[in-house]
Formats: structure tokens, sequence, C-alpha cells
């Protein structure tokens, strides 16, 4: 007893010792990764911010900048043009989340019955999120040709249409059919959530619920559901935000072209093809904070809870 | 744990019958448009196009645009248009190869180090740490890539192996770093603390003892920067140009020509999806546990 009440501060010096030689490896590991961070996003991110409040100019010396106030915020929400855009993104937003999930769930379920081919539809199904989006976009392109594409041929032979539809040229088709390929590239990712999801429900559960005398569906909606909560939440939030940040899709399957414009590929087309980067830089800025006020008032309303 | 825990529970003849049938539409729709897009690959263009859009079968199956884009120096019965005959496939094949791995080594490295304090080490502003890393993943690109395009265009780097590379891999690292947590987490602390004691270093502890434990989780980083990567189109667009020429951009400029390609332009589609889609088959194990291991903690 003595003995140990004497080393006691000799003790918590030993521990304070090895606590700052802990932080101080912790540090060196973290420092490459978070300066890379730091200096190759932040300090982007800041730059940003201040060319909302500049006017970029290009001329022959190269760009100027000129300290602009407000009129970069001014024009954002005075200009016409974006009303629209934002009700198309959150359309499309809609579309693709909704039926990503939708299909998604769907296969999931499917692929996680016992049949034989099981494992290779499995394997199949991490196909189109390996695909590069843009070459997703140029297949898609060629099924919904207007001219030959083979999805109006094969509408025409069936009887259900009696000419081609325009899908990538007419606005009444257009963004809907962009959300037709790019719901085939968000799905695989959910149904996989999904399956992971279904793995970890015991067995038990079901049983008890069919002792109970559950329907399927209500096995469905009392055990299956609650059961994957947290991943549907999560991958919700997850899903909207890539949604909203379209940009390959549009790109390659027409350009913004055809009222397919939506709110990020506006800011690319302001910054890069108009070489607008003072506004181009707004616009993404606007969407930065809707993004984060987004998830914040998502957490707080749905917050992710320990099973 | 059981096998299957039935969810969709079709019994029966009729039952088992009807759910084949299903499962034969899911495998449509991921397989037919891609094989739809082979399939205009290794026909003529004017026979694809008489295919289409009216269901005749084609004169000819043959590889002359593979042939022609892979072997540019044998000679080819396709007219090349305005590429002239050149290696421009192979040369932005091998630039996009150098990119990927490149960038997947970079991440991995930067990820991976930065998870292991965040998974094991107390230390002060941890959590602040941690949840910067998810903020940052919430920045639109556009947001980072407009200033970074006026930063590397003011030190000379657009259109240069790091001037790409390296806003890339800062992309991806919070990712990464991000999913390496959980891998770090889930490995018994015992060994490490087993081997403090015996006198490893950390540092030879972190190597010898637990990089070897999270193996699975740094495999699956490698594989889906890889991916990311490889198929990543935006920042390309905008930080390289004729040097440096990534397959998405040669994919998605392809179209600027006289007449569409179509046939010549899916080979390179085909073409360009081959890596990642191989990698991803062969190392779907990997790649799905770590993809969905942070989901399923909850």
């Amino acid at each position: 007893m003595h003995s140990d009440r004497a080393s006691v501060p000799r003790a918590r010096r030993k521990r304070l010792r090895i606590e700052r030689r802990e932080a101080r490896f912790a540090f060196l590991l973290l420092t490459p990764c978070l300066g890379l961070v730091l200096a190759l996003e932040s300090f982007p991110v800041i730059l940003s911010f201040f060319l909302t409040f500049q006017k970029v100019s290009l001329g022959m010396a190269g760009m100027t900048f000129e300290f602009a106030g407000l009129n970069n915020w001014l024009q954002m929400f005075s200009d016409r043009i974006l009303g629209p855009i934002l009700l198309r993104t959150l359309y499309f937003t809609g579309l693709d989340v909704g039926f990503s999930f939708l299909v998604g769930l769907g296969i999931a379920l499917v692929l996680n019955e016992d049949f034989r081919g099981r494992s290779l539809a499995r394997v199949a199904l991490i196909l189109p999120w390996a695909i590069p989006v843009v070459v997703s976009g140029r297949m898609w392109s060629l099924i919904f040709h207007s001219g030959f594409g083979i999805l109006n041929t094969l509408l025409i032979k069936l009887g259900l249409i009696n000419s081609g539809i325009l899908w990538l040229t007419d606005p009444h088709y257009s963004i809907n059919t962009v959300a037709f390929a790019q719901i085939w590239t968000h799905f695989p990712l959910l149904a996989l959530f999904f399956l992971a999801g279904f793995e970890t429900i015991p067995q038990e559960l079901y049983d008890a619920a069919k002792i109970d005398g559950a329907s399927r569906w209500q096995r469905f909606r009392h055990v299956t559901i609650p059961s994957v909560r947290n991943i549907i939440l999560m991958m919700l939030i997850i899903t909207t935000i890539a949604s909203f940040k379209v940009f390959d899709m549009i790109y390659i399957m027409t350009m913004g072209y055809a009222d397919t414009m939506v709110w990020y590929f506006n800011v690319f087309v302001q910054s890069f093809k108009f070489l607008h980067f003072d506004y181009g830089a707004t616009l993404a800025y606007a969407l930065f904070v809707a993004i984060l006020v987004l998830t914040a008032a998502y957490l707080r309303l749905f917050p992710i809870r320990e099973r | 744990m059981a096998r299957t825990r039935s969810t969709v529970g079709l019994k029966g003849r009729t039952g088992r019958a009807l759910f084949y049938l299903i499962v034969l539409v899911v495998v449509l729709y991921i397989l037919a448009p891609v094989a739809w897009m082979f399939l205009s690959t290794i026909v003529y263009e004017t026979d694809f196009v008489r295919m289409s859009s009216n269901l005749e079968v084609p004169k000819s199956v043959n590889f002359d645009y593979y042939q022609a884009l892979l072997f540019p120096w044998l000679p080819t019965k396709v007219e090349y248009g305005v590429w002239g005959g050149s290696w421009f496939l192979l040369d932005s094949v091998a630039d996009t190869t150098i990119v990927a791995v490149a960038t997947a080594a970079l991440t991995l490295v930067l990820g991976s180090l930065a998870a292991y304090p965040l998974a094991r080490i107390r230390f002060p502003k941890r959590y602040g740490v941690l949840t910067f890393l998810v903020v940052v993943q919430m920045i639109p690109g556009l947001a980072i890539l407009i200033p970074t395009f006026i930063i590397m265009r003011t030190l000379n780097l657009i259109d240069t192996f790091p001037g790409y590379i390296l806003p890339l891999a800062t992309f991806f690292a919070p990712f990464v770093a991000w999913m390496m947590v959980g891998f770090f987490q889930s490995t018994p602390v015992e060994l490490e603390d087993q081997a403090l004691v015996d006198g490893c270093s950390r540092w030879g502890t972190l190597v010898r003892i637990v990089l070897p434990l999270v193996a699975p989780g740094l495999v699956a980083s490698a594989v889906w920067a890889f991916l990311s990567s490889w198929g990543e189109f935006m920042f390309a667009i905008v930080l390289t140009g004729s040097q440096v020429t990534p397959v998405s951009v040669v994919v998605a400029l392809a179209v600027g020509e006289v007449q569409a390609r179509w046939g010549w332009m899916c080979a390179q589609a085909i073409i360009a999806l081959l890596p990642p889609v191989v990698l991803a088959v062969l190392l779907q194990k990997y790649l799905v546990k770590g993809l969905t291991a942070g989901a399923i903690k909850g």
C-alpha cells in the first residue's frame, strides 16, 4: 500500500507522457491526409466563398479580380431561369431517389431468396454501379435513340406507339429519360445495402412472427422494414445528395438541352462554358449550404438510432 | 445464422415459376442494355442501324472496331474519320491506368493512415476531425473544382498528371478514411496491446499487426478508389486536356464528329468499362463488404 501511494504522481506523469506520445503519433498519421484536404479542399472552398463576392474577368493578361459586393448573390435571386431549374432539380431528385429505392429494395428482396444462380445474379448486380457513368450514358443514348433506337422499334412493333418518340429531345420526355438512365446506375448500391441489412435479421424474428399469425405483408412491414430502418434513413440522404449532383449523365445524354438543365449542371455551364467563375461559385455555394442545412435538418428529424 | 430468410416467399410450382420469371426480368434489366451495346460494336454500323430500326439480322459479325482501336498498327477496313488511325485510345487507356493506380495508391495511404488514430487513439479534437471528414464529403465537387481550376492554371498544372491526381485523391481520401475507421475498430485491440507490451513500436504494431488484419478493408478501399478514378469525368473534363486524356473524356467527346459513329463510339465505351467491371467482379466480396460495413453497424 505504502509504495503504491508514493508512486501515484510518477504513474500519472508517465501516463501523461504516454498520452502526449500517443497524440503525437496520431498527429503524425493524420497530417498527410488532413494537410492535403485542407490545401486542396478547404482552401478552395474558402476561395470559392471569396469568389462569390468578386467579379472575375478574363482578358489577355489572364484573370482579373474585382470586388463586387453582393452582386452575384443578388443576380442569383433575380435570375429568372433558376426557378424552373430548381423545380426540375427537385423533380429529378424525387424520381431518381424514389425509383432507385423501389427498384433497389425489390431486387434485394428477390436476390435474398435461395435459388439456383443466386450468386451469379448477385455478381451481375454490381455491374451497373461499376460501369463508368459516361459509358452507361452512351449506352442508354444508343437505346433511346430517336431515329433507330431499339426501344422505339420494339414499342412500334408491339403496336404501343405509332411513330418514334424523341426521348432525348422532346422536353416532355427528356428529363424522365435521363432519370431512367440515372436510376439504372443508382439502384445497385441500394440493393447491396438492403441485402447486407437483410443478412443481419435473425430468422427467429420471422419464425416468431409466423407463429403469431403474421401475414407475409405484415412480416415484411413489421420485421423486415424496421430492421433496415437505419440503412433506409442513411441511404435516403446519401442518394438525395448524389442525385442533386447529377452531372456525367446529363453531359453525355442531353448537355442540359431540351429542358434537362438542373442546378448542378447549370453551375458547370455558368463556370466552364460561359466562364462566369464568380457566378458559378455562387451557385455552387448555394447548393453546398442547401445540402448542409438539409442534412442537419434531416438528421434532427430522423436520428439514426442504435438498435 | 440461417442462409436464407425468405422475404418474398413464393411457394409451390407456379410460385417457383413466377419467381424465376421475376429473376429473369431482373437479370435482363441489368444485362440486356450492356449486351445490346456490345452487339452494336461487333457488327458494321449500317448493319446495326438496320437491326436496331427494323430487327434485321446483321450480315456479318466481326471485331474490326476493336482491332482498329486496340491494334492501330494492323491494316483495317474501318474508316477512322477525323481520328486518322491514331493511337489515341491506347494512349488514353495508358493515361487512365496511371491516374487510377496512382490515385488509388495515394488515397489508400492517406485514408488508412488517417483512419487508424481516429479509430484507436484518444487524442484531443478526435471528434472534431471525424466530423470534419464527414462535412468535407458534402462539398459539391464543383465548389472545389472552380477554384482548383484557377489554382492549377496559375501553377501551370492543367493537363498534367499531378494537376489531376492530387485533387482527385484528396477528394476521395475522406471517404476511404471513413470506411477504414470501421475496419480498424473491428480488429481486436488485445493483439495491439500485446505487441506494444512486447516492445513493438507504434509504427511496428501498425504495419506488422494491424494492417494485415484490415487487409480486406484495404482491398475494398483500393478497388473503390480505382473504380471511382477510372470513371471520373467532371474533374477530368476541366483539369485535363490533350496531354493527359482519361478514357471517360474520350468516350464523352466522341460524338463531336461529323457523323455519329455508334459502333466505333460504343467499342470505345466497352473497352473503357472492362477494367473497372473485371476488378469489381473479381473482388466483389471485399468491395461489397467494405461499402456496406458502415451501414450494418447502424
